[in-house]
């Protein structure tokens, strides 16, 4: 099992692990950590995605410092923070649109970027775009093999099975500018499954949609993870739906980081709650790794 | 009986007037030259449009203007200064768009003013011969009839670039309608957008450069906006909205151009008027359009 070869790598090598990581993360690696992780993960599949120590920075300014994860195939991987904490800065360093200032991002068990599926956040463009709904979602299928310059039947077909899985098929010939928010997000999410094979990155999927619209695209996530075993990667600031979907949990802020299992994220924040004062306070100054996290700075 | 003898000998006198300017061939060159200028205007139209730089493209037509005043003083012929400052210029302004908060509408404004107020005094300062200078500002600023008088190796040179700049856009339909609908997608399934970005910015300052001759500076936007603009109210797919915006432009180039000629118009002028009248006219269209579906629901 490839995580716990890391832990045994980790034992024999602490002293080298401890120096390019001075919060020594991965010295607070606690048992509990283990166990915890072994058993929410109801499908043990192999690591993907490795991130190793990086740091990144938006507009000149740090946004994430040495920052360390695993993402392994089949997870439901949430991260949350405050705004400008990073959380989209980190996704377009996943997504390979941005360079890490250091550190490295490996993608591992043969992914490719053409495996990873992108659900942007809406954009002001979009609003009144002329383009239909078939268009759209044929769109994710470019790039992914299609070098040349024009679709081929492939690609129909991809388009067409997608939008039937969502189904929207009714609506290919409608036009995007005419629809609800909450349709106008499945034709999105339509667009990135084309592209998507195996790693899916949601950036806020339910920002605008109401309540209805919002739970309908939780579960459309809920099924695409569970029946098709597609790694979820989502950025959410809807708390509660993180607790019940997530498989695991990395919570950014300014000044330290949690990653762990959802159970572990429970407890991290509950213990932030008690320290701080009422609900809203949910990313405090708590000791992370005693409950399994793991805390760097 | 009567009124409508008059109309046919009119019509004939129309006829013959026409055939006989064909007859020259300054006046075939002007036809072709205008046509493929208008199809090129009306196929970058749609992106620019859709991204909101409609202003970037009315910005540069001012510095091409600026451009081509110095190059006069300078005494450099036709492009050979004035495509490269323009291509730099929209690289940068391109560049900087999705910056909002350096690159506003302010700044834009101040770009174009600066330039026109800097073309127009260096042209002023410079004119030591009393040739017809307000004549010549004039002819820069609505290019009343510098399409008439193109020679042969202008044409060539009009007929290369245009050629290329629609072939790149029936080569690159797809990306581009990717790169127009959601630029953070496209970058996500490894479509290089900043070499997009930066053929898209070439291709503005082109098209600027060239159709300055037919509509002249302040105009030229015109004919980048309209035809688009017409053509989104009554289309709902990206592929009829293209097709649609180039043959609303062809066909008012055309039809300018000819009443220019006939009338004796000024031509530039001319077209955009042709242009506003098809934009109201698709407009009642789509309005009639949005009546007639709400009826039948």
């Amino acid at each position: 099992m490839p995580f716990v070869f890391k832990s045994k790598k980790i034992s024999a090598d602490t002293e080298k692990e401890t120096k390019i990581h001075p919060a020594g993360a991965w010295k607070n690696y606690s048992k509990v950590r283990r166990i915890n992780a072994e058993q929410c993960r109801n499908q043990i599949g192999n690591k993907i995605i490795d991130v190793e120590n990086i740091s990144l920075s938006y507009e000149n300014k740090a946004v994430v410092n040495n920052l360390s994860f695993q993402v392994y195939q089949g997870d439901y991987f949430c991260i949350v923070g405050e705004n400008g904490s990073g959380k989209t800065t980190l996704l377009d360093a996943l997504l390979g649109l941005k360079k890490p200032d250091c550190g490295k991002i490996d993608l591992l068990d043969s992914l490719k970027r053409n495996d990873i599926g992108f659900l942007p956040q809406h954009t002001e463009v979009q609003r009144d775009f002329p383009a239909t709904v078939f268009e759209i979602v044929m769109s994710g299928c470019i790039g992914r093999h299609s070098k040349g310059p024009f679709l081929s039947k492939n690609d129909r077909q991809t388009a067409f099975t997608n939008m039937e899985k969502l189904g929207i098929t009714s609506l290919s010939s409608r036009s995007y500018r005419e629809l609800s928010g909450g349709q106008q997000q499945r034709v999105l999410l339509a667009r990135a499954l084309c592209s998507a094979t195996r790693v899916l990155m949601l950036d806020e999927p339910v920002t605008g949609l109401d309540p209805k619209a919002a739970s309908d695209m939780y579960s459309l996530v809920h099924d695409i993870n569970k029946k098709e075993g597609i790694t979820i990667i989502m950025i959410s600031h809807d708390i509660s739906s993180v607790l019940k979907y997530a498989s695991h949990v990395l919570c950014l802020d300014r000044s330290k980081y949690f990653f762990g299992p959802v159970e572990n994220f429970i407890k991290y924040r509950d213990k932030a709650c008690e320290k701080q004062y009422g609900d809203d306070a949910l990313y405090g100054n708590s000791d992370a790794y005693k409950f399994g996290g793991t805390d760097i700075n | 009986m009567n009124n409508l003898f008059i109309f046919l000998t009119v019509k004939q006198n129309v006829f013959s007037k026409l055939s006989e300017y064909f007859s020259f061939s300054f006046v075939r060159y002007a036809f072709i030259v205008a046509i493929l200028i208008s199809l090129c205007s009306a196929l970058l139209g749609v992106s620019l449009v859709l991204k909101r730089y409609s202003m970037i493209g009315d910005g540069l037509s001012h510095v091409a203007f600026g451009a081509g005043a110095v190059s006069a003083v300078v005494g450099v012929a036709g492009m050979t200064l004035t495509l490269p400052v323009t291509v730099v210029t929209a690289i940068f302004l391109l560049k900087s768009g999705g910056r909002k908060k350096i690159m506003g509408d302010a700044a834009i404004a101040m770009l174009s003013a600066g330039a026109l107020a800097m073309g127009y005094l260096l042209l002023n300062i410079t004119n030591t011969s009393s040739s017809n200078l307000s004549g010549d500002v004039c002819t820069s600023l609505f290019g009343s009839t510098s399409i008439l008088t193109l020679s042969r190796s202008d044409v060539n040179l009009c007929f290369v670039l245009c050629a290329a700049v629609i072939l790149f856009f029936v080569l690159c339909y797809n990306r581009m309608f990717s790169l127009t609908f959601d630029e953070r997608f496209a970058g996500a399934t490894g479509i290089n957008v900043g070499l997009y970005n930066l053929l898209t910015a070439i291709i503005t300052a082109t098209v600027i450069v060239v159709g300055m001759k037919l509509a002249g500076a302040l105009l030229i936007s015109a004919l980048i906006i309209f035809p688009p603009m017409a053509a989104m109210r009554i289309c709902k797919s990206y592929r009829s909205v293209i097709l649609t915006s180039a043959l609303i432009s062809v066909f008012c180039a055309f039809t300018g151009l000819i009443l220019a000629v006939l009338y004796e118009t000024p031509v530039g002028a001319s077209i955009v008027c042709v242009n506003l009248c098809a934009l109201i006219f698709f407009s009642l269209l789509g309005f009639l359009k949005k009546k007639i579906r709400n009826t039948e629901i």
